[in-house]
């Protein structure tokens, strides 16, 4: 202890010893040890993380630009074109470079020192230029203008989306004169223009922003969105390689990608057929006071294209924004001047009125299809041979089920009596329809609502489509359903959507085909190459050829001699059937009346249908609570509010596809004829002709030859007019008013307008014996003022209560 | 001076005619030459475009390559004169070159002569030759321990006897025995070296001072305590500057997540990864960097690497740091088989920093360390650095020369 320090305090050896150790260690930390750890991290970053840093390293070492594709249009079936797109111009601000673009270096000395009030009011001087510049060709807000200028950290501020060329022009002008083309930008993009404005608007759907889609415009509904990407084509890009600086390069590569043009889309939709349906739409829902707006499809029933597809209220593609019906919007402003422009419940009401004219109420809604379901139960019962057309039933006005207190009422509470099954149908009749219900049992009932494709959707190429609402497959076997069972024979308690019924509908009388519905027939490239046609899709076969033949009897003949007369046109073979639909989950909506939705599934030819047509108006107006009437006077039913609708409808696009009318006898007279030229002639002679052509005449003056006759030769009026011969009088040139012909018969309303010297043209129900037939609608108001020997189109209904609940 | 014949030399004098080490000599060269080429490729885009306000290289792409090889042949020059002087006359300058340093450190701060750069003073300015006297101060700390600490217990002579009958005799006795008195000069002078270097804010200065005067000393066998102590002691401070100075814990933050402020202190970190990711396994191919095109701030200064990985690759940057590894390793080799402890300290300082001083580069170029500004030695373009750095490669040829070669038959 006490010779401590006197001991060296290390032998040298020892002290060699470790300075040998130590080094060896440092040289194993730093000739190897220090290189492990970033050999490492380069493994990280040069293989594991390479792509995601390549692809860094080319995004910032290359500017890709993009080039428009031009979006592809969408015609019809004939051709036309339901929209285009045009090419209009962005035009976007950079106030990032602006601001940079003014160098504070150039207002700073040679001390550094900046002279801030020059520099100041160079950048004032630029963004002035530039601000009164756009206020002057545009007029934007200037005071807005001056807010997105000053933002200093944005490089992307659209100005305008959507500058026709005319203005684009003018623009390119100002920054070209200005040399102000770091802060303004022109790019071109696409504007979609919808020639028909609202036709056909749900099919079409319209285009907007998504969350994605950034300042493109991308197919937000219908066609639009469900042929996007065919549509669309594909953007092009210019990519070239820039420095730091955002400079391109000066041996910089550059690579091109064409822009791939979007494909044409041909729609199976006709326009003039679309038109027809929306105007059959509006004038119901005008003349029947329809309260919550109205749809209707046609279809071709061969092949499940889609020919109309039509949901009011609808909307402007164009112009998607704005509310297009008065009505909602009325019903908007009343909210509005209750709680304020901008008020909560204003907002509200506002969307809801939006959301009501965005829907395609044709396949995103369902309801309860009513009597015009019948028509499949009648079906199924015939195809599994349970029933025949000699069939009898007997309806005392109810069915009693046990177990439930009130019988189900038929909607005629004296009952039909004895009928066969024809006449069952053609009465609506609902205690028949109970009856072979029970006959058929919820096994069978419920396989063939399967086959009919009602628990699906029916797959057509348009978003948004919803599918059937029915029980559970075990409650609807089971014991305690037979109500349901019952209901359910004439479309009652269970929903569907309007495509569904019209597809499965069309199987009951196409031979019994399922076809997938489709609205797109055909899409063709650039150079018009077809890249996709639509073959028939059939789903399956449900029912066979003749019971669909039976079927097809069965209905002409409600329309012939029942509940579907009204739809009755001359000429044509109409087959259909009506509905009307209880709005039981209504029931507790304020307003709420025994509102119903007044149905007529219709066809035409009836021995080879062309078309089929459901138009369904969703609760006319009754004329007071519990009235079975509208104000005008109406029964409400589907027999009495669509079918006449749709019969004049299926006439009107059967006369459009050139499908010839095939007058019976009586057709016949009634069929019009061109008046034959009888001026010169004797009177005998002259009578003699006209009566070969099938018109009656009378005379004016008192001569023996004809000087004038009205109407002119060659004008087609109906046969059995009673034409205006004048003898020895010119015939009077001024004009006549045309009267009103309200609540008049076919006869009286005849003889009304030809004491005026105009003729009628009867359509509709057409019966001159028939005194239920009354006038329902003209073709030219009271009160016009029209030439002589003008023919009014007068179109009759009957006036028959059609019950067919 | 005419040539002496061998035989009239001293032993000593035949000695340090000895050859120098080829090994050696061949990596620094290679190195050097890699380290031009890199050079010219990295800096070529930046001196074309000429957007460096503080240089003006007139639009020439080879503006800076020249520059560097010009003080590349100097240092080269330097390194085998001084590679010719016995390197036991190291042991006296030691003293003058850190003299020396200290003065030119000093003389940052002098209007006429300092030059400031990167937001700090920490350049001199001598007739044309601009350059960091901090460089100089590693070497002359490294020369000074090396010499001083050579002579540790053999040749400075009997332990020194404290009177026992003072208090302060006691108490020098004891702190004598653990070691701590004879640390005392060493403190000093680091204390000086630091704090003149702390003044310029010139962080990564510091850390190679306290890397290289710790090599020395460990190296030379004082006790380890002494170094866990001091580590603790640098590492509390370190830890203590990042979490409570909101400067530094900002710029830990950015080291971790550099996307956190991408278009600022983020941005180089960033560009530098970009570089080195996208140069992937086999890199984009000599001279095709796209980072160095105004993307990657000092491509050809500190973030020389990152052009290197860019260009060469995964493969490229590892052959590189081999030839780091083997120029370390044989350094130390040397210093193993260096004829006494001065020579080994000597090599044992320089290498380590040369070692320490890449790690670091790569560490931060790589985004595995923190930022802090060290150069690649051999690469980074700067030309009085380079020179430096050559000089000191130099001494340890010097110190090569006098190894015993072995017994050839």
């Amino acid at each position: 202890m006490q010779n401590a320090d006197h001991k060296p305090r290390r032998s040298e050896g020892k002290n060699n010893r470790s300075l040998f150790r130590r080094t060896i260690f440092l040289m194993a930390v730093l000739g190897v040890g220090i290189f492990l750890p970033l050999i490492g991290q380069l493994y990280k970053l040069q293989i594991v993380e390479h792509s995601q840093w390549e692809e860094r390293a080319a995004n910032q070492q290359t500017k890709s630009v993009s080039v428009a594709a031009s979006r592809g249009a969408i015609y019809d079936r004939e051709g036309r074109t339901l929209a285009m797109s045009a090419t209009v111009y962005k035009l976007i601000l950079n106030p990032m470079t602006i601001y940079s673009s003014v160098s504070k270096d150039n207002y700073t000395d040679e001390d550094g020192k900046l002279d801030e009030a020059a520099y100041e009011q160079a950048l004032y001087n630029l963004r002035k230029t530039i601000v009164d510049g756009i206020v002057d060709l545009f007029g934007y807000d200037e005071e807005r203008l001056w807010t997105r200028i000053e933002r200093i950290t944005s490089g992307y501020e659209v100005l305008y989306y959507e500058l026709e060329e005319e203005d684009a022009e003018k623009a390119r002008e100002f920054i070209s004169k200005n040399k102000l083309s770091v802060g303004l930008q022109l790019t071109p993009s696409s504007k979609r223009y919808y020639p028909y404005s609202s036709i056909g608007s749900h099919v079409l759907g319209y285009m907007g922003q998504t969350e994605t889609s950034g300042d493109n415009k991308v197919g937000k509904s219908g066609v639009e969105l469900g042929y996007e990407d065919a549509l669309s084509g594909e953007l092009g890009r210019v990519v070239t390689s820039i420095n730091g600086r955002s400079q391109d390069m000066i041996s910089g590569y550059e690579m091109y990608f064409d822009a791939q043009n979007g494909y044409n889309v041909y729609l199976t939709i006709d326009e003039r057929i679309q038109a027809m349906l929306e105007q059959t739409l509006a004038e119901g829902i005008e003349t029947y006071d329809v309260q919550a707006g109205a749809f209707g499809l046609a279809i071709d029933p061969q092949t499940g294209a889609v020919l109309a597809m039509a949901s009011s209220p609808d909307f402007d593609p164009n112009n998607w924004g704005t509310i297009l019906s008065e009505d909602l919007q009325a019903q908007v402003d009343e909210v509005a001047a209750e709680y304020g422009d901008d008020s909560e419940e204003a907002n509200a009401a506002w969307m809801a009125a939006w959301n009501k004219q965005m829907r395609n109420r044709t396949l995103d809604e369902t309801y309860e299809p009513g009597s015009v379901f019948k028509p499949i139960t009648v079906a199924i019962g015939l195809e599994e041979g349970i029933i025949s057309l000699d069939s009898t039933y007997y309806c005392g006005g109810s069915k009693k089920f046990p177990g439930v207190n009130d019988p189900i009422s038929c909607h005629k509470k004296g009952g039909h009596g004895e009928q066969n099954l024809t006449k069952a149908v053609g009465n609506s009749c609902n205690v028949a329809l109970m009856d072979i219900a029970a006959e058929l049992g919820p096994e069978i009932t419920w396989k063939y609502w399967k086959d009919f494709g009602l628990f699906e959707k029916t797959g057509i190429d348009l978003s948004g489509e919803e599918k059937g609402i029915f029980w559970s497959e075990e409650h609807f076997k089971s014991i305690n359903a037979s109500l349901e069972l019952a209901t359910s024979s004439f479309g009652q308690r269970f929903k569907v959507t309007p495509l569904e019924m019209v597809t499965a509908f069309a199987a009951v009388i196409n031979g019994g085909h399922l076809l997938q519905p489709y609205v797109v027939q055909s899409i063709t490239d650039g150079e018009g190459n077809t890249t996709f046609y639509h073959e028939t899709q059939e789903v399956r076969q449900v029912i066979s050829e003749s019971t669909s033949e039976k079927m097809r009897g069965i209905l002409e003949s409600v329309v012939a001699n029942d509940s579907g007369h009204n739809a009755a046109q001359s000429g044509y073979r109409i087959g259909g059937k009506t509905g009307t639909s209880e709005l039981l989950d209504r029931k507790n909506e304020p307003g709420y009346n025994n509102d119903v939705m007044c149905s007529f599934m219709g066809f035409a030819p009836a021995d080879n249908p062309q078309v089929l047509v459901l138009v369904v108006y969703d609760t006319p107006k009754r004329s007071g609570p519990g009235s079975s009437y509208t104000s005008g006077g109406t029964y409400i039913s589907g027999g009495n509010i669509a079918a006449p609708m749709v019969g004049a409808l299926i006439a009107d696009i059967l006369d459009y596809m050139g499908i010839e009318r095939q007058y019976s006898g009586d057709e016949l007279a009634g069929a019009d004829a061109p008046m034959p030229y009888v001026v010169g002639k004797e009177l005998t002679v002259a009578k003699g002709t006209l009566q070969n052509a099938g018109f009656e005449c009378r005379t004016v003056g008192t001569g023996n030859t004809v000087t004038h006759q009205v109407p002119a030769a060659g004008v087609s009026i109906p046969g059995g007019s009673n034409v205006i011969l004048y003898l020895g009088e010119d015939a009077p040139t001024g004009q006549v008013e045309v009267p009103s012909l309200t609540g008049l018969s076919p006869t009286a309303a005849k003889v009304k307008l030809e004491e005026l010297g105009l003729f009628m043209r009867a359509t509709g129900v057409v019966d001159f014996t028939d005194p239920t037939v009354v006038m329902a609608a003209q073709s030219l108001d009271a009160g016009t003022m029209v030439s002589l020997g003008t023919v009014v189109e007068v179109r009759f209904v009957t006036n028959v209560e059609y019950g067919d609940r | 001076m005419a040539r002496k014949a061998k035989r009239d030399l001293t032993i000593e004098q035949q000695l340090a005619r000895g050859p120098i080490d080829l090994p050696f000599l061949a990596l620094v060269m290679l190195l050097t030459a890699i380290g031009l080429i890199m050079v010219l490729s990295a800096s070529y885009a930046s001196a074309m475009y000429n957007l460096d306000p503080a240089v003006d290289t007139g639009g020439d792409p080879l503006y800076y390559f020249k520059r560097q090889f010009g003080f590349a042949i100097l240092g080269v020059i330097a390194m085998f004169v001084i590679s010719k002087i016995d390197y036991q006359h190291f042991r006296w300058m030691s003293v003058f070159v850190l003299g020396a340093s200290i003065v030119l450190m000093a003389l940052v701060f002098v209007p006429y002569f300092g030059r400031s750069g990167g937001g700090a003073l920490r350049w001199v300015k001598i007739g044309p030759i601009r350059f960091q006297p901090s460089e100089i101060a590693k070497v002359g700390v490294i020369m000074f321990f090396a010499a001083r600490l050579s002579k540790r217990n053999s040749q400075l002579g009997p332990p020194k006897k404290w009177s026992k009958r003072t208090f302060t005799g006691r108490m020098a006795a004891r702190l004598d025995r653990i070691g701590l008195l004879e640390l005392i000069p060493y403190g000093m002078v680091l204390v000086v070296v630091l704090g003149i270097i702390a003044m310029q804010h010139h962080m990564s200065a510091m850390i190679l001072v306290v890397v290289a005067a710790a090599s020395v000393l460990f190296a030379s066998g004082v006790s380890l305590g002494w170094f866990a102590i001091g580590g603790t002691a640098v590492g509390a401070a370190l830890l203590f500057i990042i979490t409570q100075t909101e400067y530094m814990t900002a710029r830990i933050n950015i080291w971790q997540d550099p996307f956190t402020d991408p278009r600022g202190d983020g941005f180089q970190p960033i560009q530098s990864q970009i570089a080195i990711g996208s140069g992937g396994l086999l890199g984009v191919g000599l001279g095709n960097s796209r980072q160095k095109y105004l993307f990657l701030p000092e491509e050809h200064n500190d973030y020389i690497f990152s052009i290197v990985c860019e260009e060469l690759g995964m493969v490229g940057a590892i052959i590189i740091m081999a030839l780091f590894a083997l120029l370390i390793i044989r350094g130390y080799w040397l210093a193993l088989h260096a004829r006494d402890r001065f020579g080994t300290l000597l090599i044992v300082g320089i290498t380590t920093l040369t070692g320490m001083q890449t790690f670091f580069n790569i560490g931060v170029v790589t985004g595995f360390l923190p930022p802090t500004g060290i150069s690649l030695p051999f690469f980074s373009y700067g030309g009085t650095a380079l020179a430096i750095q050559l000089a000191e490669m130099g001494m340890v040829l010097s110190v090569s020369r006098q190894i015993a070669a072995p017994k050839a038959e």
